[in-house]
């Protein structure tokens, strides 16, 4: 059994595997960036490392409400936060590939996974 | 007397170590190295320096039977060449050669009279005595708390005021404690810029042969500390203009004995301190710019104009202007030199190029001594704040202090004797268009102006990289006092915004 963490980004449930979580914090402080890639808001501050601040509703065909919580978790080269609408809590199932990007598997009954990875390709950065 | 020979014995060093690295497959280099012994040895006899003049007549007559370079012995050349330069620190420092000096060499000495070199082997890849080795990875996540800490800090200090006396002291002892660590891991990052000299030394003979050219190159300042981000970043830069000055600058030796300059050619770096600032001057003394030339190849592309020499010699460094020269026809220097100023003015430096025909070049890199602290000016851009280095700020203006006019889409604020191209912040980095303030920056090859609103108290921050994410627009980003992000703008790339110089 994996264990994941659950939220909602708009109003669509998604989940992340716990490994690649860094954390959760409601208020994070994060600038505009001006000629940022597709779906990078703009850049914030993650216990004092700047990282990329995503919308992943931009990939996801849902309209995010834009936060208020942020989800900080591993990237390829550093954390990289993402705006989550609520969070659901910790999870545990049993997760089944699939090959759907930005999606790396699915578990309960239904619920898909992020890769988080994935999002940070489908930003270009 | 003695500042002659210590210039001479660290020039020697140097040889030494270059020497050392063409030792594997130029056999020849033993004689060279023989050569540097036997010349340190007579100059160090001559000063009274008994230990430096004994090592010398060992290895003279060690390196003199050898046909080819024994294992170890190009480590051996290599730390022996590093503790002779430290020694001659001492010797400069004391004017004597103290038991200590006599205690560093011991070891040479042992190892050339049992002409065994093996211990050094192990030495290989150390620079200096062994100890804990950090990796900049991991300095650079120690720096990225630090910086935290110092925002937190910052934060704090803005409630003094209102602490209670006893809390009001800790947190000066704090302050005062946080100073001290900074400083402490911003020395850690501080390298000599003597072992970036004697790769340069290696480079030099390597390009001089390669054009069939005669050059020596003559290194001082190479005790002073950098950060190691500014000596890595300045490297490529320092390379560029030692080719551009084998390639352009020194004359062949046929034609130099024409002119009544000895054959060989001279190229100088010389690096002084001056506060914490530090400055890089790359001199040769070649055929100098060709300054006709250069005029007629700027008048052939931008038309005929009116530039003094200091404004000729900048079009060398401006990006297109070399490239459309395919033919090379340039007599003086051009390739590739916008590369040098864009990645020196992205360190917040800039460059300086003089230049006197027939006499030479010389082309000064001046850049500040650490990249960990930058020196910011703060601008406020519609409702956002954002960062520049100090460094390329050269005045500011109220905007209706200034003369502004529009040609076709550019705008240009009126200077005297000219005309500098305008960018309006707002509408380049969207914040709403026009401001109240004209700043003028430096960046790109020439001066800009750049429409804000608001140009708010100086400050400084360590500059964090933003990776892919940042694009070409900022050099990264900074933690603002109260936590929040501020991104720095990169000076190029608004000059590009510009439209290049005018």
């Amino acid at each position: 059994m994996s264990r994941f963490v659950a939220f909602r980004v708009g109003e669509r449930p998604l989940a992340l595997r716990i490994e690649d979580v860094l954390g959760f914090a409601r208020e994070i402080k994060w600038c505009r960036l001006p000629f940022a890639p597709r779906g990078v808001v703009g850049i914030a501050n993650w216990r004092g490392r700047i990282c990329p601040l995503i919308d992943p509703g931009v990939f996801l065909d849902t309209i995010s409400g834009g936060g208020p919580w942020v989800c900080a978790c591993q990237g390829s080269a550093g954390p990289i936060a993402i705006l989550v609408d609520s969070v659901m809590g910790i999870e545990t199932g049993e997760i089944t590939p699939v090959s759907q990007p930005p999606f790396i598997g699915i578990y309960g009954e239904g619920r898909l996974v992020l890769d988080a990875k994935e999002i940070e390709r489908l930003c270009g950065i | 007397m003695l500042t002659d020979y210590l210039e001479e014995a660290r020039n020697i060093c140097q040889a030494l170590d270059s020497a050392s690295y063409r030792l594997s497959r130029e056999p020849s280099a033993l004689k060279e190295v023989m050569r540097l012994f036997h010349t340190l040895k007579g100059s160090s006899g001559f000063m009274g320096f008994d230990t430096i003049t004994e090592l010398c007549h060992l290895a003279e007559d060690r390196v003199s039977a050898m046909d080819k370079p024994p294992e170890g012995f190009a480590q051996f050349l290599r730390s022996l060449a590093g503790t002779l330069e430290e020694v001659m620190g001492e010797i400069e420092s004391t004017g004597a050669e103290l038991p200590s000096c006599k205690e560093k060499l011991r070891p040479f000495v042992e190892a050339l009279s049992a002409e065994d070199y093996s211990v050094f082997l192990e030495a290989a890849g150390f620079e200096g005595s062994p100890g804990i080795r950090i990796t900049p990875e991991k300095l650079d996540r120690i720096l990225a708390f630090l910086g935290e800490a110092e925002a937190t800090k910052n934060r704090l200090s803005r409630e003094r005021s209102r602490l209670p006396r006893d809390l009001a002291r800790a947190f000066h002892e704090l302050e005062l404690s946080m100073d001290a660590l900074r400083d402490e891991i911003m020395g850690l990052r501080m390298v000599d810029m003597g072992r970036y000299l004697r790769r340069l030394g290696i480079l030099v003979q390597e390009m001089a042969d390669q054009l069939g050219k005669r050059v020596e190159m003559v290194a001082l300042g190479s005790e002073i500390q950098v950060d190691k981000a500014v000596a890595d970043g300045v490297m490529d830069a320092m390379v560029h203009l030692i080719r551009n000055a084998l390639d352009h600058g020194i004359e062949p030796p046929q034609e130099r004995e024409r002119l009544g300059k000895p054959p060989a050619g001279r190229i100088t770096i010389e690096i002084t301190q001056e506060g914490n600032r530090v400055r890089i001057a790359v001199s040769d003394d070649g055929a100098g710019v060709d300054m006709e030339k250069l005029r007629a190849k700027a008048e052939e592309i931008y038309g005929k104009m009116e530039l003094d020499e200091k404004a000729l010699l900048s079009l060398l460094f401006t990006h297109g202007f070399t490239t459309k020269d395919k033919a090379g026809e340039l007599s003086g220097r051009g390739v590739g030199l916008d590369v040098v100023k864009e990645s020196v003015e992205r360190m917040g430096g800039n460059v300086l190029m003089e230049t006197a025909r027939d006499q030479g070049t010389r082309v000064t890199l001046d850049l500040p001594l650490t990249l960990l602290v930058t020196p910011l000016a703060f601008l406020r851009i519609g409702n956002e704040t954002f960062a520049i280095p100090l460094s390329s700020l050269v005045r500011v203006d109220w905007r209706e202090d200034v003369e502004m006019v529009k040609v076709g889409e550019r705008s240009f604020v009126k200077r005297p004797g000219g005309a500098l191209p305008l960018v309006d912040g707002g509408k380049v980095l969207g914040g709403g268009e026009g401001g109240d303030m004209v700043i003028t920056l430096r960046g790109g090859g020439g001066e800009f102006g750049l429409l804000v609103d608001e140009v708010l108290p100086e400050g400084s921050g360590v500059i964090r990289p933003l990776g892919s994410v940042g694009g070409k627009a900022f050099i990264g980003a900074i933690i603002g006092p109260d936590g929040t992000p501020i991104l720095v703008l990169d000076p190029a790339f608004l000059s590009e915004r510009a439209g290049g110089i005018v």
